[in-house]
């Protein structure tokens, strides 16, 4: 009768203990530092929090980041236009008057100045300047959308698969998730796509990627991948990088190349990122010449930006730039000094979602001043190992 | 020799060691315990016939590392039977991957009959694995074993290092067998051992 009456009173008080541990977990992450750092630990570790306490992190930071702009002392106490009836008056203009004065618009020298940029909120009619002065250097191929799969390759005629940087273009990359398609964008050119259908392989590597083989051939047209690949535990691909080649077996003619390709990092993902205030180390070899070492460092937070240096047996450089959603490009006057600035490029993107695999994929376009022009693409991956991890944050 | 010419030499001298360092040969070596004349291995009828398949450097050629792809061995069926191949240290890819799992794959058409099987993580110049058939052929027959890459339009070898790259420049080479009658010896071996089994058997019966 006891074991009954103690069953009884633990059936009844479980939802109750239940609701109060999700409190109790939920309430340790109180700062959107917190929820960063606990972020990142989830990324290398799914099990060190609860799904719910990741989602309300993740809802808790995208919040945070949703409003771009500083906070800034607001102007409307000293403002004319600020008051009631303002929207009435020809002085004022209202949100446009950044754009161009109101039609009875006099300058009073005693009134601070409006902003070069600004944001104005309709109904309180207040304005802050925006962060950014100027807008982002455009992305040489184009940006990659956040969420959206996303990745670069170098083409060559033949199937080599490399050749001179001056015989070498770029391309954006796409395949299939299981390794049956892929195609092949090039800068100005015509799109390859590849045979549909490819029958794949994989066999397990000893550095943390598979060797996938995927071919393909539809009457004289033949497919072909080569790729280190980081998959999912339902066998779709996360990361890819290595080798494409699509010809014609009959008139001989083919082209190949080299590719780096992921899914772009998520909007909320970025958001987390940049919240955190985190920076991320990201390290690989690069495809067409093996023996180049890419390491790049990610620092996000309200302006993210990027540098990183590739080291080659015969040279080494460096360069920086910003990230913009989850594309990082190149600034000419970060490059160091050995690059001709107005000849080069990186162009990267963020790959990857807290809890997966995440990585870089990106190419460069560099002429250095002794060794001449060098076009390469390359899958970089975080460097995250145990105690020593290269994830850090600044609270 | 201004900078252009300067870096335009350093990338023929790169691409020339580049070449040099890929004119690696994969050949079917007779594996230990074959009897090799010349370049011909030396099988009697119903003997069997052991293939090391194995890299083989050139002068001056660097250890490429890990590397794999998928190879065809052809022969006649008239003159061979295939055993098998017994891999060393390297693993199997096929494509596609039958429901029971890679395997070399036997094809004939006529008399004209192919093995084709994929490996990987094969090692510098470590046996990748061994071959074996039986020769079938007369004796006095001198038949080929040949061996080639199993795409010979982009080619199925690659480098496995850093990342994955073709492997450029690799060549094949099969081997050549010569079926021979058994030697004297042997046949003088055979009669002794039988005489004496004789003799025993004799002397246990009449003892």
């Amino acid at each position: 009768m006891k074991t009954f009456r103690l069953l009884t009173i633990l059936l009844c008080a479980s939802p109750l203990m239940a609701g109060a541990a999700e409190t109790a977990s939920a309430g340790t992450v109180q700062s959107d530092a917190d929820c960063a750092a606990l972020l990142e630990r989830w990324a290398t570790d799914p099990k060190a929090a609860p799904k719910a306490v990741i989602n309300a992190c993740k809802d808790q930071l995208a919040q945070s980041a949703a409003l771009p702009v500083a906070a800034t002392a607001p102007i409307a106490a000293t403002d004319p236009c600020a008051g009631p009836g303002a929207a009435d008056s020809v002085l004022c203009w209202g949100p446009w008057a950044s754009v161009a004065p109101a039609a009875g618009f006099r300058d009073d020298p005693a009134q601070p100045p409006i902003p070069d940029r600004e944001i104005c909120d309709a109904r309180t009619e207040q304005c802050q300047p925006l962060l950014a002065a100027s807008p982002p250097p455009e992305p040489p191929l184009g940006s990659c959308a956040p969420g959206t799969p996303c990745g670069f390759a170098t083409v060559v005629a033949g199937t080599s698969s490399s050749d001179d940087a001056e015989d070498t273009t770029f391309a954006r990359f796409d395949m299939a998730s299981d390794g049956s398609q892929f195609t092949v964008s090039p800068e100005g050119g015509a799109a390859i796509d590849s045979v549909s259908g490819m029958t794949t392989s994989v066999t397990p590597r000893d550095d943390g990627y598979e060797t996938m083989r995927a071919n393909g051939r539809a009457g004289d047209e033949q497919s072909r991948l080569a790729a280190r690949v980081v998959r999912d535990g339902e066998d779709q691909v996360e990361l890819a990088a290595d080798v494409w080649s699509h010809g014609n077996r009959s008139t001989q003619a083919a082209q190949s190349g080299y590719f780096a390709w992921g899914t772009a990092t998520s909007q909320a993902g970025l958001d987390a990122l940049n919240a955190g205030n985190v920076s991320v180390n990201f390290s690989g070899p690069m495809s067409v010449d093996k023996n180049t070492t890419a390491a790049m460092t990610v620092d996000f937070g309200t302006n993210p930006t990027w540098t990183g240096n590739w080291t080659n047996p015969a040279y080494s450089f460096g360069a920086g730039g910003v990230v913009t959603g989850a594309d990082l490009i190149s600034l000419p006057e970060q490059f160091t000094e050995n690059v001709v600035a107005d000849q080069s490029f990186v162009q990267g993107v963020l790959l990857g979602e807290p809890g997966g695999a995440r990585g870089i994929a990106h190419i460069i376009d560099v002429t250095l001043s002794e060794q001449g022009r060098i076009k390469d693409v390359g899958l970089l991956r975080d460097v995250v190992a145990g105690p020593t991890a290269q994830v850090t944050g600044s609270p | 020799m201004n900078t252009r010419n300067i870096s335009r030499f350093g990338l023929l001298l790169a691409l020339a060691l580049a070449g040099n360092s890929q004119a690696a040969t994969l050949t079917l070596k007779p594996a230990d315990g074959m009897t090799v004349v010349g370049d011909v291995i030396q099988v009697g009828q119903g003997g069997t016939v052991e293939l090391d398949l194995q890299l083989v450097l050139a002068s001056g050629d660097a250890l490429p590392g890990h590397y794999g792809g998928e190879i065809l061995v052809s022969y006649d069926s008239r003159y061979f039977d295939f055993n098998g191949f017994t891999p060393d240290g390297t693993s199997y890819f096929c494509d596609p991957l039958p429901p029971a799992g890679c395997a070399p794959i036997v094809s004939t058409t006529g008399f004209d009959e192919t093995v084709r099987f994929g490996f990987e993580n094969a090692y510098n110049t470590n046996v990748a694995g061994t071959l074996s058939f039986t020769a079938t052929a007369p004796v006095g027959t001198t038949a080929a074993l040949g061996l080639a890459d199993a795409d010979d339009f982009f080619g199925t070898f690659l480098l496995y290092d850093r990342g994955l790259a073709p492997y450029e420049g690799l060549q094949f080479s099969g081997a050549s067998v010569a079926v021979v009658p058994l030697p004297a010896s042997v046949w003088l071996l055979g009669t002794a051992v039988a005489a004496l089994a004789a003799r025993r058997r004799f002397r246990h019966t009449t003892g």
